[in-house]
């Protein structure tokens, strides 16, 4: 750190993740207050931990082996079968603590450690007022720091075999990330069923009334304010890319090394949720949730290629996205009588997947991966099997982008998810009994929720007035 | 505790600064520890408070008419 420009790059680049961490952050202040005012009175206190608690949980496990899996496996197998322990991101490594030597480590490190409990927090809601807290743990530990992680190390970095070999594009993660807690959630529904009496004996399926729906509007509302933190933590936000020798080109990358412009992306971020929204709005015919959530829909649908777009197609695909969504999650409910009870497997399965491929003919033809001493990125042997541009750089295609979302949607969310699921049910560690689902998961704490309507206030204040008196 | 640090003459050539570096093994079973004892702790409480309560739903559950 003696040379002034790599050290205010650094020093950048180190508080600038900084900062990222502490946005998304309020993901999961969103997810809580979310989740929390769609469970019933008899659950809130449940549903309130059982997300709280895939923090510390998703955390401990990316520091153990989450963080190791995405670098040790961005070439395995293509690039060769063998797996290194020298990442530095081992839990015995000395750069993800204090050392003078290594500023960035840490903060990526807490990065990706919140993408992993974004991910857990996205099973979540969907498993609420039936599931066992147990399971849900060992779900959110496998969703969180394992199977979105896999997807991200192969196509979500610039080093990663199906970025430089498919030319997969997939730049804040509708793909990687969403689809594969999607559809992982989707997975574990099949076999955790509906909630009692969510559907009518002739199949019709009913609204179950959340006990606070303003919670759930001003929790949607954190998790928009969280998704700007999630955005920017998939930059590189300074790097001199230019070739060794080469006029030094400083700029933000993606996160192929690729150069963007942070003020594109905003424009991008804006319109998609903007199209979602209105679009929402429309198709549900005013309904609040829907409306809020269609921001989500609209950003995940179009945040494969966000980085690139035009902000007007990010806009349309934001809208495609959200009536895709919108249709899917009343079909599938009805159809297989799955009761997802905030949406997620629409908004961020549906809609992730969609992204995925949707980016794959948008984007078509832009070279995929930049390599650059700045970005630490190098291409391998023989990248761009479905094409390269003249310099050699591997280029996004449909194919790849078809390939690599639909691999990570049902090879790492739907079918662990549903294996998973069957699992814990065979082991009666799913699902809680119905006497218990009918009482309320809170059991005897449920007149701690609000003691003001439950009598516990009540009781109080007639001991505090006899003693008063006294 | 000791970190082993006891000069900052030198930043350039200075690494890793909290104390007992190079037993980071040691902290990592420690995390591995804790993380599995949470584990099975949350799966003997879940499973005593689910018997509790299949016996006597909401029996510690005593309301007092809102005043």
């Amino acid at each position: 750190m003696t040379e002034q420009l790599g050290a205010l790059t650094t020093i950048f680049t180190e508080f600038y993740f900084f900062l990222t961490v502490v946005l998304m952050f309020f993901i999961h202040v969103g997810f809580c207050m979310y989740e929390v005012g769609v469970a019933r009175t008899k659950n809130v206190q449940h549903t309130l931990l059982k997300n709280t608690m895939a923090i510390p949980l998703v955390g401990l496990c990316f520091f153990l082996f989450g963080m190791w899996i995405y670098i040790a496996f961005q070439g395995w197998p293509v690039n060769g079968l063998s797996l290194s322990f020298a990442t530095g991101f081992e839990p015995w490594s000395s750069k993800i603590a204090p050392n003078l030597s290594d500023r960035i480590s840490g903060v990526f490190w807490a990065a990706f450690a919140l993408f992993g409990m974004t991910a857990a927090s996205i099973v979540s809601g969907s498993l609420i007022e039936r599931t066992k807290t147990s399971a849900f743990f060992l779900i959110a530990i496998y969703v969180g720091a394992v199977a979105w992680v896999v997807p991200a190390a192969w196509g979500w970095a610039g080093n990663g075999w199906m970025a430089q070999y498919l030319g997969f594009h997939d730049q804040y993660c509708s793909a990687v990330l969403h689809s594969v807690a999607g559809f992982a959630t989707l997975g574990v529904l099949m076999h955790l069923g509906p909630r009692i009496g969510k559907f009518a004996p002739d199949g019709t399926p009913r609204e179950i009334p959340p006990h606070n729906p303003w919670l759930v509007t001003i929790g949607l509302f954190m998790i928009f304010i969280g998704f700007w933190g999630f955005y920017a933590a998939c930059h590189i936000p300074i790097a001199n890319v230019a070739a060794e020798g080469a006029t030094p080109y400083f700029t933000a990358t993606n996160i192929y090394g690729v150069p963007i412009t942070l003020s594109g992306v905003t424009m991008n971020f804006l319109l998609a949720l903007f199209g979602g929204m209105v679009t929402a709005y429309v198709v549900s015919k005013g309904n609040p949730f829907w409306t809020y959530s269609g921001g989500l829909t609209g950003l995940i649908s179009a945040s494969a290629g966000n980085d690139l777009y035009h902000p007007i197609i990010a806009l349309v695909i934001a809208i495609a996205g959200t009536v895709m969504a919108f249709k899917m999650h009343y079909w599938v409910e009805k159809k297989f009588k799955i009761d997802d009870a905030v949406g997620a497997v629409a908004v961020h399965g549906y809609c992730g997947l969609f992204g995925g491929v949707v980016a794959g003919f948008a984007l078509w033809g832009y070279p995929a991966v930049m390599p650059s001493a700045g970005a630490a990125i190098t291409l391998g042997e023989g990248v761009g099997w479905f094409g390269a541009n003249a310099e050699g750089l591997p280029i996004v295609t449909p194919f790849g982008n078809i390939i690599g979302s639909l691999v990570f949607a049902l090879g790492f969310g739907l079918a662990p998810g549903w294996v998973l699921g069957k699992l814990l049910k065979s082991l009666g560690m799913l699902r809680v009994p119905p006497a218990v689902e009918i009482h309320g998961l809170d059991g005897k704490r449920i007149p701690e929720t609000y003691p003001g309507l439950s009598g516990l206030e009540a009781q109080f204040e007639t001991i505090q007035r006899a003693e008063a008196k006294s | 505790m000791s970190t082993g640090v006891t000069s900052l003459a030198n930043l350039a050539e200075m690494g890793a600064v909290y104390p007992f570096a190079g037993f980071e093994w040691l902290f990592t079973l420690i995390a591995a520890a804790f993380l599995v004892y949470f584990l099975v702790s949350q799966i003997k409480m879940e499973q005593g408070d689910i018997a509790h309560e299949l016996e006597a739903p909401g029996a510690e559950v005593a309301l007092a008419p809102a005043e």
